[in-house]
């Protein structure tokens, strides 16, 4: 009977320090959050400042090409010389403009990897409801335990999203839709 | 042609506006999710939507449904693009009545082909 008590009285001193670990990890999880949607907002920006200098760039090389036309067209016959530079020019250019849209295109990974942070924060969210589920079954005075808080979103995001170059999941979908239509009559 | 873009992510739908208009289309309106698509709709018209599914509001997969029931716009061709490509993902954008899918991240010339096999079935369905 004595050791029951004993090992009773050593379980108060650690149910506290549980308690208490479990209310700084619940109250730390919301500046957790804030930081990744920091995050997300931040490369949100500088992604958009990438695709307004990618457009200027678009723009800057379709008065090149253009300038390069009126050039040919001005120069006539006497362009004959230099026809060999002047075609080199013109793929530098087609290539430069082709490179500003796969760039562009690359760009897709903020909003994916944006999906996978929002899937993180939400997950986040949920230890921390759940903490505080604990934390509310541990001590009923909840006046100093950390507020709730507002549930979090879960359909904004796909927590799967993948940057993934392989064909393969839009083949996989070509084929359930091509599948689709015709059993459909579409 | 006007486009309807709609996609929460401002860098999405930069991205697509611009394939857009690399491959012919200039004439584009844009929303940042499936309500804000809506109103863009009957205040501004457009031939051809392209939805994101994921979205705060009102997702893509009820934007299209809404689409669908709209005696104005329900034949519309609708292009999904999206980060989902699970087979229920696909079949259940089908159900709602999605003309084609596109999983993200897509190529410009993918969009394209999309586009071009979509406006072609629309143009050879008997009315």
């Amino acid at each position: 009977m004595n050791n029951v008590v004993e090992i009773l009285i050593g379980l108060v001193p650690l149910l506290d320090r549980i308690k208490t670990s479990i209310e700084e990890s619940t109250g730390t999880i919301p500046k957790a959050s804030t930081q990744l949607s920091s995050v997300t907002q931040a490369t949100e920006m500088a992604t958009v400042e990438i695709l307004n200098t990618l457009d200027g760039m678009t723009e800057r090389i379709g008065s090149a090409e253009g300038g390069l036309v009126s050039m040919k067209n001005d120069l006539g016959a006497a362009a004959a010389p230099v026809q060999g530079k002047l075609q080199e020019i013109e793929k530098t250019l087609a290539e430069t403009r082709q490179d500003a849209m796969n760039i562009a295109m690359a760009l897709q990974v903020q909003d994916i990897t944006s999906q996978q942070i929002a899937g993180v924060t939400h997950l986040i969210e949920t230890v921390r409801q759940q903490l505080l589920s604990v934390l509310g079954q541990m001590d009923k005075d909840l006046e100093h335990a950390p507020s709730p808080g507002p549930e979090a979103p879960s359909g904004h995001f796909d927590s799967n999203a993948q940057f993934n170059r392989s064909t393969e999941r839009q083949d996989d979908a070509d084929a359930i839709i091509q599948q689709w239509q015709k059993v459909n009559h579409e | 042609m006007k486009f309807l873009v709609v996609d929460d992510s401002l860098t999405m739908r930069r991205i697509v506006i611009n394939t857009l208009k690399t491959i012919g289309y200039a004439e584009v309106v844009e929303a940042g999710d499936g309500k804000d698509a809506m109103a863009k709709l009957l205040s501004e018209g457009a031939d051809f939507l392209i939805t994101d599914w994921n979205m705060p509001e009102m997702n893509g997969l009820e934007l299209t449904k809404w689409v669908r029931a709209n005696a104005q716009y329900g034949n519309m061709p609708i292009l999904m693009v999206t980060t989902r490509g699970n087979k229920e993902d696909v079949i259940e954008a089908m159900k709602v009545r999605v003309n084609n899918y596109i999983v993200k991240p897509f190529t410009a010339q993918g969009l394209k082909e999309k586009i071009d096999a979509i406006l072609k079935t629309v143009e050879t369905k008997p009315a």
